[in-house]
């Protein structure tokens, strides 16, 4: 009867975790090519422009991560970037993706300068890839590409703009259960 | 000796699912972003003056083009006359420093207030006869090419006494786009000569 009454149990474990390069994850990030094509090479940094020392999109090799990088904008301007990075699911189930920008640092900076589109999206007509409400469903297998767009119009050189994108993908099916 | 038993079968359990796992709930991956301002003569399209008599360079290294003062060198113009065409040859400096092909052009205001300030355009070198208005001529800049842009202002039907400041201050748009033109629309090189099929001339 007092069975299965314990004060304490300890008991280990295996559980195998094996941290990918942002390439390999199960969401996947890469760098693409002008077409859009993820490059042989990621580590060695997508494209990079005369007016730049790094790469648009490079996969760091310390950290494994995707760093983006627009260090060139015009004051005054509106900048596309097409083609920046890819994103793809490698998981097994669907998923919601949303994109959140922030600035973590001295003062406020202006993420809002920034806007991240779909590829085949058209800035003009279709609304960046942003929160919840404005996130997209990608099934198991499938990708898209990204391409940015910055607008500096009122912002001074020296202002800091955004140093962060969280890339946030949910299961579709998530809380239907619960 | 049942108890290891049970730890054991609970460790293939857990073997087996970590096989299988791929399908995640929620992932939420913070990566870095660095996105700065550069200077207008190191950015992506990089401008900067050439004649720093009429392009001047901006608080915020914007370029400005002014033909409302003293030109220099014993000139004591003040801008210019009404019912005229002039022309100012390779007043600024444009460079593709980014990856791909761009075509130039650009748009401007061509109202103050309700005052037609008459006719204004960019071109290529000394190429005046295909104002880079993105209908009639664009001008395609390689990555690391520069082009010298002039401006053609005509002041044809702009009568200097409807204002007597018969000052004028607009905005031109710059754009550079790796958009292909359309038919119809003249390809420069950054020297000023048609190219053939708008995709880079071999």
């Amino acid at each position: 009867m007092g069975t299965g009454a314990f004060t304490n149990v300890t008991a280990d474990r295996q559980i195998d975790v094996d941290v990918r390069d942002d390439t390999e994850a199960y969401l996947a990030l890469q760098p693409v090519d002008t077409s859009g094509d993820p490059i042989d090479d990621p580590e060695n940094g997508s494209r990079t422009p005369l007016a730049q020392d790094d790469p648009f999109a490079l996969i760091n090799e310390d950290t494994g991560r995707l760093d983006l990088n627009v260090t060139a904008l015009n004051v005054d301007a509106v900048t596309t970037i097409p083609n920046l990075f890819q994103v793809s699911n490698l998981g097994r189930n669907e998923v919601d993706i949303h994109f959140e920008k922030s600035f973590e640092g001295e003062g406020p900076g202006n993420p809002d300068a920034v806007s991240f589109y779909r590829g085949q999206d058209d800035p003009e007509t279709d609304d960046p890839l942003g929160d919840e409400d404005n996130g997209i469903t990608l099934g198991d297998g499938n990708s898209f590409v990204v391409d940015l767009v910055a607008d500096t119009e009122g912002i001074a050189p020296e202002d800091n703009i955004i140093n962060t994108l969280t890339i946030v993908g949910v299961d579709v099916n998530r809380g239907d259960s619960a | 000796m049942k108890r290891r038993t049970l730890l054991a079968t609970l460790g293939v359990t857990a073997a087996g699912t970590a096989i299988g796992t791929g399908a995640f709930t929620s992932v939420e991956a913070t990566r870095t972003v660095n996105v700065n301002i550069a200077d207008e003569d190191q950015a992506l399209l990089a401008m900067e003056p050439i004649d720093d008599t009429i392009t001047a360079d901006e608080e915020r290294g914007e370029i400005r083009l002014s033909f409302d003062e003293d030109p220099g060198d014993g000139g004591n113009g003040r801008g210019p006359g009404s019912e005229s065409t002039y022309l100012f040859d390779r007043l600024f400096r444009v460079t593709n420093q980014g990856t791909q092909d761009v075509f130039f052009e650009s748009d401007f205001e061509k109202t103050h207030g309700d005052q037609e300030i008459g006719n204004v355009g960019f071109y290529v070198a000394e190429t005046d006869d295909s104002l880079l208005d993105g209908e009639s001529a664009v001008a395609k800049i390689e990555p690391g090419q520069a082009a010298e842009i002039g401006t053609l202002i005509g002041t044809q039907g702009v009568d200097p006494e409807l204002d007597n400041s018969a000052e004028f201050d607009f905005d031109a748009t710059i754009t550079a786009s790796d958009e292909v033109p359309g038919d119809g629309v003249t390809v420069l090189d950054n020297e000023g000569d048609e190219v053939n099929d708008g995709v880079s001339g071999q």
